[in-house]
């Protein structure tokens, strides 16, 4: 079989897990209206095929670096979605048992380095985890996901070049979804294409229909073999559109409706569900999955709201530096 | 089923929200994505959408209303 293409098997897989990232969000989002969640929620509704196309190419080994809009990364990688909606509405059966929230869910049993709410922070985290794979000889790669308004930070351009110097195995993954907040991509880089930075730190460098789940499939396969034969960091330019605002709340007032409008039609899932068609799965099939993960992801999230409130005496507990423990908390914590 | 639409907590301090306009009435079908309402905060006007398919069956909050945010707004009877 040619790298990139996909077995009626595979993509069911691809479909069904797509599915679970949307039915996730869309359950957080009312876990928010219904004053559940703690701290602001980025949903991934819209860029669904990035996350699930990246991991049909990687193993137990390989790790990724996530970003505030990190839910998708997470479930796709195999993350539990009772401890996740757990850590959306703070309670000790969390994934940090509640005092993280949604932008700092991490498993590194699986790969997961982290979600990272600084824009740009989770960049070089991911190279520092490809230098100390290459040191150790480990095998394994690493995929570092970050958005558009990432590119522009420093943190990535310095990244870039020192995962090219020492061709450390590293895909930099950009979801370019049009907007770092408010603000359209068009508005804050001075590139036409993000893909088009590789060239200055001598990496190969490729934008994606990042909505097109075998396009996603194929260009990432390709990259990551390419980084794991040892040539060295891709940067891939994954082209999207988060069809959610930028949190539960944002009133989208720098976007038009029309707009949102015209990229539903090229939703991912949607676009899925035709090339299953093309391989005769029923429409009833299809729904009949979606259905079933949409129950199973609804049970989630109840068992996660039964879960424990922290107690605030623990609130010191598992801090790196228990200086910070001099801190007056009392006046924060809300009873 | 009957489903609750509730006042959402749009914004991170938010407390309470006024109904500013209802877009749909009552007897009127409801679409998934659809706007059934705008919600006003002391931030901000915010298209309130719906997230199931079935038909407004009951408007709790008129139009003006202050409500505390989770309090129900309306019904919407949802479709098999």
């Amino acid at each position: 079989m040619e790298t990139g293409s996909l077995t009626k098997e595979q993509l069911l897989d691809m479909y069904s897990k797509m599915v679970k990232i949307r039915e996730f969000e869309n359950q957080a989002i009312e876990l928010a209206k219904m004053n559940l969640t703690r701290a602001a929620v980025h949903t991934y509704n819209g860029e669904e095929a990035i996350a699930v196309g990246v991991y049909a190419s990687l193993t137990e080994k390989d790790c990724i670096s996530s970003t505030h809009r990190g839910h998708g990364h997470c479930i796709a990688k195999g993350a539990d979605p009772v401890r996740m909606f757990a850590e959306l509405m703070a309670r000790e059966n969390g994934y940090c048992k509640g005092k993280g929230g949604s932008m700092h869910i991490a498993d590194q049993k699986i790969g997961i380095l982290g979600a990272n709410g600084i824009v740009g922070g989770g960049i070089p985290i991911a190279t520092g985890a490809a230098l100390a794979m290459r040191l150790q000889k480990e095998e394994g790669i690493v995929v570092c996901f970050f958005g558009d308004g990432a590119s522009n930070e420093g943190s990535f351009h310095e990244s870039l070049n020192f995962a090219s110097i020492f061709k450390l195995p590293i895909v930099f993954v950009c979801e370019n979804n049009q907007y770092g907040i408010s603000t359209h991509v068009s508005k804050s880089t001075s590139a036409e294409h993000i893909s088009d930075r590789a060239i200055g730190y001598h990496m190969p460098g490729r934008t994606v229909d990042g909505n097109d789940i075998k396009a996603v499939y194929k260009e990432f396969a390709e990259a990551a073999e390419y980084a794991r034969a040892g040539k060295g960091p891709v940067l891939l330019e994954m082209e999207t559109y988060r069809l959610s605002g930028h949190y539960y709340g944002d009133n989208e007032n720098y976007r038009t409706r029309e707009e949102v409008t015209s990229w539903r039609l090229k939703d991912p899932i949607k676009r899925c569900r035709e090339y299953l068609s093309e391989e005769g799965v029923d429409q009833e099939q299809m729904d009949a999955m979606s259905r079933k993960i949409k129950e199973e992801i609804l049970a989630a999230s109840a068992e996660a709201e039964r879960g424990p409130i922290p107690d605030p005496a623990n609130l010191e507990d598992d801090l790196y530096d228990d200086s910070f423990a001099e801190i007056k908390w009392k006046p924060w914590i809300k009873q | 089923m009957r489903k609750a639409i509730i006042m959402p907590k749009i914004g991170l301090d938010m407390e309470e929200g006024t109904i500013s306009q209802w877009k749909k009435a009552v007897g009127d079908r409801v679409e998934e994505g659809e706007i059934i309402c705008d919600i006003e905060t002391d931030k901000t006007i915010t298209n309130l959408e719906s997230t199931v398919n079935g038909t407004l069956v009951e408007i709790v909050a008129q139009e003006g209303d202050e409500v505390e945010i989770t309090k129900t707004i309306a019904w919407v009877e949802v479709d098999e």
